[in-house]
């Protein structure tokens, strides 16, 4: 197992949910503990891994990501900390969402925290109509609920409409 | 993880079959039966594979992982079927498709006061936003929290209007419903509280720590807890029900670093709370 992972120029083949198949570096795969776990059950290495939930075009983002962290050495925190924060720059809020659940599915804390961070910031100091809107939120609250619940929490809306 | 392998091997099986198959054209009715089996043998094996490779690493709570992942599976693949069929994806309702285990994980990045906001987003979200672990607390915006000194969260300000503490009370029951939050007494300005009586001070007698939750439902009948770690005040959380009475007691024997030198004070404190029903 280990002698396997170590081994950086081991490739394998990851295909996405819309059949596009991407040949990746083995320690850029490991920045997933989903994979990783499979690695090291040492069962799939001949073969395609489906990940029949991410599709093309979230897993190339995944894997961008990956690769930028295996690459980087631990001396470059401060590079990496800005590449984050340019990698979801101007992100769309459907690219986002799925990256999300890529992440979570894929096992890739750092990534899902930077994501969920990032969705956060968007609700931040936001009125809440606002974050229905971007959200597309339901309401499924009657007036009366929804007077209440402020009614009841009202310290935190003081200064929101 | 090897059931890869024996997917594999049922290609194999599979494409033996294929070629006898053609061999004996119209007489293999029963062979187009054994086939279509395996098809869907293969269907399932994958299916069981993919599970497979979502198992829960978290052993400790392996339950709640494992139903979680249920639940982002369900969910993940309903948003990813959706976002396709849907052109404009601005249309899909983001946040009902995500699994509430990353719905909270956002909360947690939130000011309580953040936090709270969203309960009045949709229903969901009124259960969601009690869930975060890792509340920062916004201090400024509670009002029963007294600087400098050592009070208890929920009740310790004489100028506090009786309504006021029990919005305030509503809205850590209700909101943020965070019971880290009970019996907290601290001297400073801003503290971090992380999970039940780690608090952070100069407290060397955390022994002395007392803290209870009596709750008294219908169906519970009266029950009285001592929360110890994170996961009983989870316990808590789901146990506590609409219209049920929490009382939470706190005694705490603080040796504080004041200005004036080092002084010992206790404080006791017991509170009631009715939760909902109330209109």
């Amino acid at each position: 197992m280990a002698s396997s992972i170590e081994n950086n120029n081991e490739k394998l083949t990851l295909k996405s949910s819309d059949g596009e198949e991407f040949l990746v570096e083995k320690h850029v795969a490991l920045q997933s503990t989903l994979l990783q776990n499979m690695l090291d059950s040492d069962c799939s290495s001949a073969d395609v891994i489906p990940l029949p939930k991410i599709d093309a075009r979230t897993l190339a983002l995944v894997l961008g990501y990956c690769k930028k962290h295996a690459d980087a050495s631990s001396s470059k925190q401060g590079e990496l900390n800005s590449f984050d924060s340019e990698f979801l720059k101007d992100m769309d809020m459907g690219a986002l969402f799925n990256l999300v659940l890529a992440a979570n599915f894929m096992e890739i804390k750092g990534l899902l925290d930077i994501a969920a961070q990032k969705i956060a910031d968007t609700i931040k100091d936001k009125p809440h109509q606002e974050v229905r809107e971007i959200f597309h939120v339901e309401n499924d609250y009657t007036p009366e609920e929804e007077a209440a619940v402020r009614e009841e929490n009202r310290w935190a809306f003081e200064g929101f409409p | 993880m090897c059931l890869l392998q024996g997917q594999k091997e049922m290609r194999r099986k599979r494409k033996k079959n294929k070629g006898l198959e053609s061999q004996n054209v119209g007489v293999n009715d029963c062979m187009m039966k054994l086939l279509l089996m395996l098809v869907f043998l293969e269907k399932n094996l994958l299916l069981i594979a993919t599970n497979a490779m979502n198992m829960p690493q978290d052993h400790l709570r392996p339950l709640k992982r494992a139903m979680a992942i249920e639940e982002a599976e369900i969910i993940s693949g309903k948003f990813m079927e959706k976002a396709s069929i849907e052109e404009n994806v601005a249309e899909v309702a983001y946040m009902d498709l995500l699994p509430d285990e990353i719905l909270s994980l956002i909360i947690s990045f939130l000011t309580t006061r953040d936090v709270v906001r969203t309960s009045v987003l949709a229903t969901k979200w009124r259960f969601l936003s009690a869930s975060p672990l890792n509340l920062d607390f916004d201090w400024p915006s509670i009002r029963g929290m007294k600087r400098g000194g050592s009070r208890c969260l929920m009740r310790s300000d004489p100028e506090d209007t009786e309504e006021e503490s029990q919005s305030l009370l509503t809205a850590i029951l209700n909101g943020t419903g965070s019971f880290e939050f009970f019996g907290i007494s601290y001297n400073g300005i801003r503290a971090m509280i992380v999970g039940l009586g780690e608090v952070e001070s100069s407290d060397e007698s955390s022994g002395d720590e007392v803290l209870g939750i009596e709750f008294g439902g219908r169906a519970i009948g009266l029950s009285r807890m001592v929360p110890d770690e994170a996961d009983n005040l989870w316990l808590a959380y789901n146990l506590i029900a609409e219209g049920d009475t929490v009382q939470a007691v706190t005694v705490r024997n603080v040796l504080r670093e004041a200005a004036s030198g080092r002084t010992r004070c206790r404080s006791s404190r017991t509170c009631e709370a009715e939760i909902g029903n109330k209109s």
